[in-house]
């Protein structure tokens, strides 16, 4: 089947019109009942038309008033959060600091730490391989789910689940 | 004493008033231009979502979602059709990522319930209908946009690829091939 047809547009018009196939030239009627790419395009075009009559006075949609306060109210919430925001960052900062620091006076006072340490940066060197290994895949295993999940989800925006028959 | 009191309650209250009015952006739409524009065009915004996931349920959650990132994004559009096109973009990106969220939620085309809930008793389109939902839902969800958008929104080619984020010179191709298989899916040849 061609992928064009000069009649296409016209049909397209009627059916999106609502004037297909009573209002339509009886030519272009004529042309249709013989040409493949106009009769799929009226019977697309008056099949998705038809259901968009239906579909939209069904809709349960909110009031517009309602859905402007709700997106002041939000909109509001999250920019006294983004004011916030530096103030966490520098409470989360000085913790951070001060756990190092604790950390730090812990690690140098401590015999047993000490130790513990020492013997596994010589468990660590004598196996350098298996730990580098280790190391590789702790690195690149979330890239890999993130790769898999990416290129499964393209070309698709939702549930892509086919019934049977 | 009591007086100063009241006095700097007060103050303090306009202050943080005044603080979270500077806080809040103001949005580049008003409500009134806002109210006008949500009255235009949500119904049809609402129908695209419910169409394209095959979901009413997640079109009702994504409807406020859609319209307060537009709001947020605070563009300033040069007409009617660059704003419409703006909102069904950021609509198809929420669908995009519902369906991410929640692949546990596919096209159910016995969950058709359009009819039922209009209270209306309309047998042979009810029939008709229930067949083009079944028909939909053979059809990949970007194809079902495609379709949705050229044929009851009347976007043209350029404006679909814009929304869909797709290459504009391939449209024609693609609309032709899911319009196609629609076709035959609704003459029931496959």
């Amino acid at each position: 089947m061609a992928a064009a047809c000069e009649f296409e547009a016209e049909v397209l018009a009627a059916a999106m019109e609502s004037r297909w196939p009573e209002g339509a030239e009886p030519q272009l009627r004529e042309h249709v009942s013989t040409c493949g790419v106009c009769s799929e395009a009226a019977l697309v075009a008056c099949t998705i038309g038809g259901d968009r009559d239906t579909l939209r006075p069904a809709g349960a949609i909110p009031d517009s008033g309602r859905v402007w306060y709700l997106a002041q109210l939000r909109a509001r919430r999250e920019a006294i959060a983004a004011a916030d925001r530096p103030i966490t960052i520098v409470q989360t900062m000085a913790l951070a600091c001060a756990t190092g620091l604790l950390g730090a006076c812990f690690g140098a006072t401590s015999g047993w730490f000490q130790a513990t340490v020492e013997r596994l940066t010589a468990l660590v060197a004598s196996h350098a391989l298996l730990a580098a290994g280790t190391v590789v895949l702790v690195l690149l295993l979330p890239v890999a789910i993130y790769v898999a999940i990416q290129q499964e989800g393209t070309g698709t925006i939702s549930g892509g689940r086919r019934p049977a028959g | 004493m009591f007086r100063d009191a009241a006095f700097t309650d007060v103050r303090r209250t306009d202050v943080r008033r005044m603080e979270l009015d500077e806080l809040a952006p103001a949005f580049v739409m008003d409500e009134e231009a806002f109210r006008a524009f949500y009255e235009r065009t949500a119904r049809g915004v609402w129908a695209y979502v419910a169409r394209v996931t095959g979901d009413r349920q997640i079109a009702d959650d994504l409807l406020q979602e859609t319209y307060y990132r537009f709001l947020r994004a605070n563009a300033v559009h040069d007409s009617e059709k660059h704003r419409r096109n703006s909102l069904y973009k950021i609509a198809t990106n929420l669908a995009k990522d519902a369906r991410r969220r929640s692949r546990t939620h596919p096209f159910d085309p016995a969950g058709d319930e359009i009819e039922a809930a209009a209270g209306r008793d309309h047998g042979p389109v009810m029939e008709r209908n229930t067949d083009f939902t079944r028909a939909m839902a053979h059809l990949k969800p970007r194809e079902r946009a495609m379709l949705w958008l050229a044929y009851a929104e009347g976007a043209s080619h350029r404006e679909i690829a814009d929304v869909l984020g797709l290459n504009p010179a391939s449209m024609k191709l693609l609309l032709f091939r899911a319009r196609r298989k629609l076709a035959a899916f609704l003459r029931g040849k496959r």
